[in-house]
């Protein structure tokens, strides 16, 4: 049976190293500032991390390399099924929990360590991302590795672009600057067909118009609104108002085009 | 119909267009926008002022073909469209949903996606309250520029300041569609802006209006909840940042803020820390950044040789990748995966990530296409594999919306550029005999004639066996293996084809369709619905469209009854006719002035009258002339002229047009009577000077087109090809129906602009069958003239001519018993003087009412059409007369009616001014008309540009008006002359014409060199030369 975690924290892991910051139980203490986070962590106990054992890299970037959208996957954030099998079911600190860990509270053997080392293992089981960072393999440098293997499959001088890619180098990208350039940019976009069309990346571009939870009120920068108007003291707090006035406009207006667009397609 | 509907943004509004220049056509483009109404809820286009931007758009194509000069470079050009204001555009782009637009017949662009998707994004940084104020340049008033002032309005705009935020908004700008730079933009410093730079600005401009609206909205809502913030501003005491503040909060006021060029920089900056800037563009140094590829999956038809059966050959998918920047650059993935870097220099560009981004690219197509997913089980994805069956899996379910998702897919037909082939019919149509036409059926129906034809399957241009339009149709792919290469079909067209070819190979159609057919435009041509890829024609009929009818004409021989000789043409021109008539067609017959168009309508008048009565309509001053032609060519065609106050009418009217071969009347009349002749039956009708109907709505036309006979002839000597436009009428009456309404006529042919040009090359087309013009410069034509061609023009006189001749004809004869001799001889010269100087025009003979209006002489009214003609034709004519005063009258006249007087050479003349004008008038500077009034010589007077002379009144010895004539015809005149002699008809200029004619062939001694043998007559002889005969003309 699994054990609830009573303690809260949180585990991050990075530069060779495990951290996890404890927290005091969930207490709302008076004259908190209210900025959405009610506990503050006490300590923080730090557990070294064993680089990951050699072959690990080189069969995951064999997997990958294989399964070219499992890496597409991973560079996207998600977690690969596949590649995700390949790694340790251990984590890499130490295997019994307790054992080199240090905390910050400075007192050898305190609680904390062993808690720490819970709610570790505990993360571990439960965060595919914490794995890949534990075990040193952001998908970055995967991707890199990859990419490298890939390009190492090739003859000699197959990287060479071709003609029509090197020509108008330089000069090209002067003409694009000026002026008359223009018209001839569009000219070539209207005889291409593609006067009209987005390019790639407005594909990319995603928008989110419907937020779970409220958002929270940005804080309009009281320093720089009065510096620049020293005569308006309550410039900052009209800004905020006004924004805050706004986002609950544009949420209504967001929620009214969602029913509609919901109503469009059903 | 498909309307368009392309959106950009102008920087104050969002311009909505239909990309069409035609005023009409954007009328009817706007009123129907006007009334569109969207599943939001609303008509966003209502009240849209009507707007006119200045962009780089392409010229409207002539048949398809881009313009030459546009290759180097769009040109500016204004386009009239409506203009969205952020109110209005704002719940329009949130809304958009193409496929709303495209079910109410828009076809929208699809940058509105974009400006819709860069609308959602303004949105959700509102959302999240990621604004920030900051300020835009405004106009100053216009006193103020001088001063080197500046304005700024202060604005609320995006806050970029979160990564994730500035790198969509540099994502969205870079994938601006290039329409979106279309706008020609009249700033400092415009030249130098990269398109990175505007792009930006473009975007930027566009986000912040809809946020500033957004904005002003709030604050005019939270209204007194903002008083405590408020500044009271104070000029000259409150810094400007308090004025740009209250500016702010004005709500929908707008307000600005002037300063010198130093304060309102300082203010820019000021204000720049609250984090409202633009993100700058990349710098001269670095390469600019490149947009990211775009995919591209290539469909590979499979080797003929890997099977024999074409359904077990294996198709390939292949990947590149795009560069957006030139859709024609196409990196072949392989190369990707190649790169030892991340990074590449592309055309100036640097890319970065490349082989992520292909990924990345590949992943998503693979969401949508199993094809792609298949692709990618392997390391470096190039190529997939695909069966037959899992092409057409492909290309109907996979390739749409990967094309939605901005995937490039190709078929191997781009790589031949050819595209979708396609189909339609050809049709043949079989030849009328001439022989056989006209025959048979009554009444003749002209372009309601039926033509018939053949019809054939046709895949671009290529006719299909009944076999290979049954498989093409069979056929379950767009994509198809056609006699040995791959094509791509629309297959509901080609089942059209076949199924209409099943029930119906041969057809038939009206003349008139056939005509309208063949000369519509490519989308247009449209037979039963289906696509009319050309039409076949042969013999007569082929020869009628294509204008080669002459040639191809039966010879007819010229009746015998016919009192003259055709010159060759004018053989031509009468078989011409009668063909015409054979087939039922009317006929318009427009040659050149002076080939002699009249004679040519007599020989057809001779050829059939014994088929009723033929009806001839001609302006009032042509009456003569017609007479004198038909009683020269003609004299066994009875004529009746219905002209004059003792005209029929009634009974006895209907018993004349009955009893006669030929009925004459003008215009005037034919309005006037119009009920009578409306009645009376004819065999054919012919209107002279036709151009006299041209104005449909007049009285006279509009009875003229009630007229009805089965055969109609119409005439003119005006250049008809630069008039196409006022044929309508003429048509109308020559072949009613043929040119479809006047509305719809005025609608095509007059709209001008550049497509009138295409427009008015159709007309032409339609109207050469039923045309035959000739001009005298034409080769053919010219040897077939004589050098000189003498036409004489009979004018009428007027009612005071008349009883002012009447009064000296009666005085010399009560006078010329009693005188003999010398006496007697001087008699009859002055009496005959004062006869001719009346039939000038009055006011030589009765010197006390000098005015010189042209009413008062009948042949100065002839004289004017004349020259009327002779100036349209861009010809020069010489006038001579023999009385000064005459010459005097006519300067003055003509100067008045052509704003510009003729030069006049006369006695009087001193040498230098004689040879300033003649040199004038030779080198085509000054009036294109000279008059002369000489008795004789003038040596060495050279006016060969003239190639018309007229005799306004005549010597009566041959010999000196040659000798006037030849002053125009001598080596050097290239051209051939027409020599006009103008005769008052029922008067002795008529009958000493025609003794001159009788003994011109005897000897010109008998004539005499100078007027003596006139005097040397009887009294008989003298009374029956001057007494005036009178048709009763007035």
């Amino acid at each position: 049976m699994k054990k609830t975690t009573q303690q809260e924290g949180r585990v991050t892991a990075s530069e060779g190293e495990l951290q996890v910051e404890l927290y005091v139980n969930k207490v709302r203490r008076e004259g908190d500032a209210a900025d959405g986070k009610s506990m503050s962590p006490v300590c923080t106990v730090t557990f070294p991390l064993a680089a990951p054992e050699a072959g690990l890299l080189a069969r995951l970037v064999n997997h990958l390399g294989s399964h070219p959208l499992e890496l597409a996957e991973l560079l996207q954030g998600g977690q690969p099924a596949g590649a995700a099998a390949l790694l340790p079911a251990e984590p890499p600190w130490a295997h019994a929990p307790g054992a080199d860990g240090a905390c910050s509270c400075g007192s050898a053997s305190c609680a904390h360590v062993a808690a720490a080392a819970e709610l570790a293992a505990a993360e571990w089981t439960a965060s595919p991302p914490l794995r890949w960072a534990a075990l040193g393999l952001a998908p970055q440098r995967l991707q890199g590795a990859v990419f490298a293997a890939w390009a190492s499959d090739a003859p000699a001088g197959a990287s060479e672009l071709p003609a029509a890619a090197a020509r108008r180098g330089e000069a090209g990208s002067r003409a694009e600057r000026q002026g008359p350039g223009l018209a001839e940019w569009l000219a070539e976009a209207a005889e291409q067909d593609r006067l009209h069309v987005p390019g790639p990346q407005f594909h990319d571009v995603k928008v989110i118009l419907t937020s779970g939870e409220e958002q929270a009120e940005p804080a309009a920068d009281a320093q720089a609104w009065a510096e620049l108007l020293p005569g308006i003291p309550g410039a900052a707090a009209g800004v905020r108002r006004i924004e805050a006035r706004l986002m609950e406009r544009t949420r209504e207006q967001a929620r009214r085009l969602a029913a509609t667009q919901q109503s469009s397609s059903s | 119909m498909n309307q368009h509907l392309y959106g950009i943004w102008l920087g104050d509004v969002f311009f909505c267009f239909s990309g069409e220049a035609s005023e009409s056509k954007v009328d009817a483009w706007t009123a129907s926008l006007r009334r569109l109404e969207l599943a939001y809820g609303a008509r966003p286009f209502q009240q849209a002022a009507l707007r006119l931007a200045e962009l780089r758009w392409t010229a409207p194509a002539l048949r398809g073909v881009p313009r030459r000069n546009e290759r180097k470079g769009l040109l500016g050009r204004t386009l009239e469209g409506l203009a969205l204001t952020a109110e209005e555009a704002w719940p329009l782009l949130l809304n958009y949903e193409e496929s709303e637009l495209t079910a109410k017949g828009i076809t929208p662009g699809a940058e509105m996606n974009y400006w819709s998707g860069a609308a959602k994004f303004a949105l959700e940084l509102m959302l999240r309250g990621a604004i920030a104020p900051s300020a835009r340049p405004a106009a100053v008033p216009g006193a103020r520029r001088r001063s080197g002032q500046l304005a700024l309005r202060a604005v609320w705009g995006p806050r970029l300041d979160n990564i994730h935020d500035e790198e969509r908004f540099r994502q969205l700008a870079s994938a601006m569609p290039p329409i979106g730079l279309a706008p020609v933009q009249h700033i400092a410093m415009e030249d130098e802006l990269s398109v990175e730079a505007r792009q930006l600005g473009v975007l930027h401009s566009f986000l912040t209006a809809f946020i500033d609206h957004e904005v002003r909205k709030t604050t005019k809502e939270l209204g007194k909840e903002l008083n405590s913030v408020k500044g009271r501003y104070r000029r000259g005491v409150s810094p400007l940042t308090e004025l740009w503040w209250e500016g702010l909060l004005s709500g929908d006021r707008p307000l600005d803020i002037q300063g010198t060029s130093a304060e309102i920089e300082e203010l820019t900056g000021e204000i720049s820390v609250l984090g409202g800037e633009l993100p700058s563009a990349s710098s001269e140094d670095e390469p600019a950044p490149g947009a990211g590829f775009r995919l591209c999956l290539r469909l590979e038809p499979p080797d003929e040789s890997e099977a024999e059966e074409p359904s077990a050959r294996t198709w390939g998918l292949s990947i590149w990748a795009e560069v957006p920047e030139d859709a024609s650059l196409l990196l072949p993935a392989a190369l990707i995966w190649n790169q030892p870097n991340q990074e590449m220099l592309i055309r100036g560009r640097k890319y970065s990530g490349v082989q992520e981004n292909l990924l990345l690219r590949l992943a998503k197509a693979a969401e949508v296409s199993p094809e792609v997913a298949a692709a990618m089980n392997s390391p470096r994805p190039e190529f997939a594999k695909l069966r037959p069956e899992e092409v057409y899996s492909f290309l109907s379910r996979s390739v749409p919306v990967l094309r939605r998702h901005g995937v490039t897919v190709q078929m191997p037909v781009r790589w031949t550029k050819e595209g979708k082939r396609r189909a339609g019919v050809r049709i043949k149509t079989s030849s009328w005999d001439p022989a056989q036409a006209g025959k048979g059926e009554k009444p003749k129906l002209g372009v309601e004639q039926v033509v018939h034809f053949e019809m054939e399957a046709v895949l671009s241009g290529q006719k299909l066996t009944q076999e290979e339009l049954a498989e093409l149709a069979a056929a379950r792919a767009p994509l198809v293996l056609f006699r040995g290469e791959w094509i791509e079909i629309d297959v509901k067209e080609i089942r059209q084809v076949l199924r209409y070819m099943k029930k119906h190979e041969q057809g038939s159609m009206t003349f008139k369709e056939l005509m309208h057919l063949t000369n519509d435009t490519l989308e247009e041509g449209r037979y039963e619905g289906l696509y009319v890829e050309g039409v076949e024609t042969t013999g007569l009929i082929a020869a009628l469209m294509e204008g080669g009818i002459l040639k191809n004409l039966r010879p007819l021989p010229v009746p015998v009854s016919l009192q003259g000789t055709l010159r060759p043409y004018q053989e031509r021109g009468y078989q011409w006719l009668s063909t015409m008539k054979a087939l039922g067609f009317g006929a318009l017959l427009a040659d050149d002035m002076g080939l002699g168009k009249t004679v040519q309508v007599i020989t057809t008048l001779l050829s059939d009258h014994t088929e009723g009565t033929r009806l001839i309509v001609c302006p009032t001053s042509l009456l003569g002339n017609w007479q004198k032609e038909l009683s020269r060519f003609a004299p066994e065609l009875r004529l009746y002229i219905h002209h004059g106050t003792n005209r029929l009418h009634g009974e006895p009217f209907m018993r004349a047009c009955q009893e006669h071969d030929i009925v004459l009347t003008t215009y005037h009349l034919a309005g006037r009577d119009a009920k009578e002749l409306k009645e009376a039956q004819w065999g054919s009708i012919i209107l002279d000077e036709a151009q006299y109907i041209k104005n449909y709505s007049t009285k006279q036309a509009q009875s003229v087109m009630k007229l009805s006979a089965p055969h109609r002839i119409a005439m003119t000597g005006t250049p008809v090809e630069n008039r196409l436009s006022e044929l309508w009428s003429i048509f109308q009456f020559l072949n009613p129906g043929y040119l479809g309404t006047y509305a719809s006529f005025r609608k095509q042919y007059t709209g001008g602009g550049e497509e009138q040009a295409a427009e008015l090359l159709r007309l032409r087309k339609l109207v050469a069958p039923f045309l035959l013009r000739r001009l005298k410069s034409d080769p053919d034509i010219r040897k077939d003239l004589p050098e000189k061609i003498e036409i004489k023009s009979y004018c009428s006189l007027t009612v005071e001519q008349a009883r002012l001749y009447r009064v000296v004809t009666d005085d010399l004869m009560s006078r010329i018993q009693e005188s003999t001799g010398i006496a007697r001889k001087g008699l009859v010269l002055s009496s005959l003087t004062r006869l001719k100087q009346i039939c000038d025009h009055p006011s030589l003979f009765d010197a006390s009412k000098r005015e010189g209006t042209a009413g008062r002489s009948g042949k100065t009214e002839r004289l004017l059409e004349l020259l009327d003609m002779i100036r349209e034709n861009g010809e020069a004519a010489l006038i001579f007369t023999q009385y000064v005063q005459m010459g005097e009258l006519l300067v003055k006249q003509l100067a008045e009616h052509y704003n510009t007087a003729p030069f006049f050479l006369h006695g009087g003349v001193a040498k230098n001014d004689r040879d300033r004008m003649v040199n004038l008038f030779q080198e085509g500077k000054g009036p294109s008309i000279f008059i002369l009034s000489l008795k004789a010589g003038g040596v060495g007077l050279n006016l060969t540009r003239a190639n018309h002379v007229i005799h306004f009144d005549r010597w009566w010895n041959p010999a000196v008006e040659n000798q006037a004539t030849d002053r125009v015809f001598r080596i050097g005149q290239e051209k051939n002359v027409e020599v006009h002699k103008l005769i008052c008809q029922g008067t002795l200029e008529e009958r000493i014409d025609e003794l001159i004619e009788r003994k011109k062939s005897l000897s010109e001694q008998v004539v005499g060199s100078g007027e003596q043998w006139l005097t040397e007559m009887s009294s008989e002889e003298l009374q029956s030369l001057i007494t005036l005969q009178t048709g009763d003309w007035s």
